[in-house]
């Protein structure tokens, strides 16, 4: 039988970003090793995920924010491969910032008109101390960025859950409220898994509807974290 | 595979269902038709494809793209085959761009909620939904039936390409240049697409009227973007384009029909994992 007709084919891209509050404030009550220890024991879920989906390639990245912003890992890298390096905390909020560099990846290249819709994960403790509107508009002025699937986590009560509400931009997602590490290990394995596998393989959708926000069916999470006795943030 | 031939043209079409449909428990949710003319004097064909959305609100996209290659041919047969066309290309050009849209479009929802009202949402198509989708629904059921289109009509004298959607119309020309010859719409990402369901899906739909001086194109090929979304760039998959030609043109239309099964197998499962489906019109 001859070749097969064309290139090279593969799986069509799937950019899941960590955007992880590194401030001061989560150095206080272990709320920074929580999310390192988290995202670290996700990881073997996410390959799970994409072993079950293997028409996405899930290419994980990491930024952080604390006085200004850094890629933490910054390079799309693998699921398969990818691995947690733990982060620390130190500084102020520069959310703004963060999100101007998202923006960035956003573009048309370095992403391609064949990718999946991205997964924007963000995690914060407190309230953003850069101007983080200019960020967000410049996220959302890329049809990338528009079109991703944004959620974000809050951990603690110092949270402005505004803020976090204006970067999701869905009428029916609200933030994942973490009051303890075992609710923010939750919240981390239900985007990193539920989020992730409906990313992975979501039909066409008319347009029509879907405005500033994705269009990937987004599960519902099981409850939200509500007070309870157990909570330290 | 399909495969047509008329005294100009060989037309060839295949459409496989998608690993992530077969997994999901999903059918094939795209469309073929082909028509050709069965007169040796006169070269004419219609050639369509259409990808049902598969979404959880189009749960009946697969009806809905039936439905549509169905009805652009009958639209597209009549208005520009059927007719005594006595006006000028210029005019001619004019009235498909003007009404042809507005035909498709009013005739596919005419249809489609005839269906409707002939066999109404049942309680198991309507399970997964929302309460706010269910609503929607109601008073817009065409929603369910959404689908793309693409379709091509070859005359003696002119050569129209539309489409609604996302999936791509390349023509190899006699030069061997690749051209679109209706631009990629760059609205249409993350697995968004314009759909005959739409509201103003009149306006939405792309119209491309070429006259013929000379020869045809080599080749015409269309696909849904299931295909083209497997191929790691625009390159590669162009590549596909030229290579089918060039098998056209020393191993026949008999050899692509042998394989073509396999190939566009291997593309979905190992690419977009999406239905996967190519008309080709080669013009020998």
């Amino acid at each position: 039988m001859k070749r097969r007709p064309g290139g090279e084919i593969s799986s069509r891209p799937l950019h899941f970003i960590w955007i992880a509050d590194c401030s001061g404030s989560m150095s206080i009550d272990g709320k920074m090793q929580a999310l390192n220890t988290a995202i670290r024991e996700v990881i073997p879920h996410m390959r799970k995920v994409a072993d079950e989906n293997p028409n996405a390639q899930v290419l994980v990245r990491a930024i952080k924010f604390s006085s200004g912003a850094q890629w933490h890992i910054s390079q799309p890298t693998p699921v398969e491969d990818f691995n947690w390096t733990d982060l620390k905390a130190d500084g102020v909020t520069d959310l703004g910032k963060a999100l101007s560099m998202v923006a960035e990846e956003m573009k048309m290249p370095p992403m391609s008109d064949r990718a999946l819709p991205p997964v924007l994960v963000l995690v914060s403790d407190g309230q953003p101390t850069d101007e983080y509107s200019k960020g967000l508009s410049e996220l959302m002025d890329q049809p990338w960025g528009k079109k991703a699937v944004r959620i974000a986590i809050a951990i603690g009560e110092d949270v402005d859950e505004q803020v976090l509400e204006k970067f999701i931009g869905h009428p029916e997602l609200k933030p994942l409220k973490a009051n303890n590490p075992e609710a923010l290990l939750k919240h981390i394995k239900w985007v990193s898994t539920a989020v992730l596998k409906s990313a992975s393989a979501p039909a066409s959708q008319s347009d029509e509807n879907s405005g500033n926000y994705t269009n990937v069916p987004i599960p519902v999470p099981s409850n939200n974290a509500s007070i309870s006795s157990t909570d330290v943030w | 595979m399909k495969e047509t031939q008329s005294k100009h043209f060989t037309i060839m079409s295949k459409s496989v269902i998608g690993s992530l449909h077969i997994q999901n428990n999903k059918c094939n949710q795209d469309s073929i038709k082909v028509w050709k003319s069965s007169s040796e004097d006169v070269q004419s064909c219609i050639v369509s494809i259409a990808d049902g959305h598969g979404s959880k609100k189009s749960f009946r996209s697969k009806i809905g793209s039936q439905l549509a290659v169905h009805i652009v041919e009958q639209v597209l047969h009549s208005e520009l085959l059927k007719k005594n066309h006595t006006f000028s290309l210029s005019y001619i050009k004019q009235m498909i761009e003007e009404k042809l849209p507005i035909k498709i479009t009013s005739r596919w929802n005419e249809t489609v909620k005839r269906h409707f009202q002939q066999t109404p949402f049942t309680m198991e198509e309507l399970q997964t939904l929302s309460d706010d989708e269910k609503e929607l629904l109601k008073s817009r059921p065409e929603i369910a039936y959404g689908t793309t289109l693409l379709s091509v009509i070859i005359t003696e004298s002119f050569v129209v390409y539309l489409q609604l959607g996302d999936g791509d119309i390349i023509v190899l020309t006699q030069d061997s240049e690749l051209i679109r010859p209706i631009q990629k719409d760059s609205r249409l990402i993350a697995n968004e697409t314009t759909s005959l369901s739409s509201k103003k899906a009149w306006m939405e739909i792309q119209i491309s009227f070429t006259t013929l001086v000379g020869k045809l194109p080599k080749m015409i090929f269309i696909c849904t973007d299931g295909y083209s979304n497997s191929f790691i760039s625009e390159m590669e998959f162009l590549q596909s384009v030229k290579d089918y030609n060039d098998i056209l043109g020393h191993e026949g239309p008999s050899y692509i029909e042998d394989n073509i099964e396999t190939w566009l197998n291997d593309i979905s499962r190992n690419g977009s994992g999406d239905d996967t489906t190519v008309a080709i019109v080669y013009c020998s």
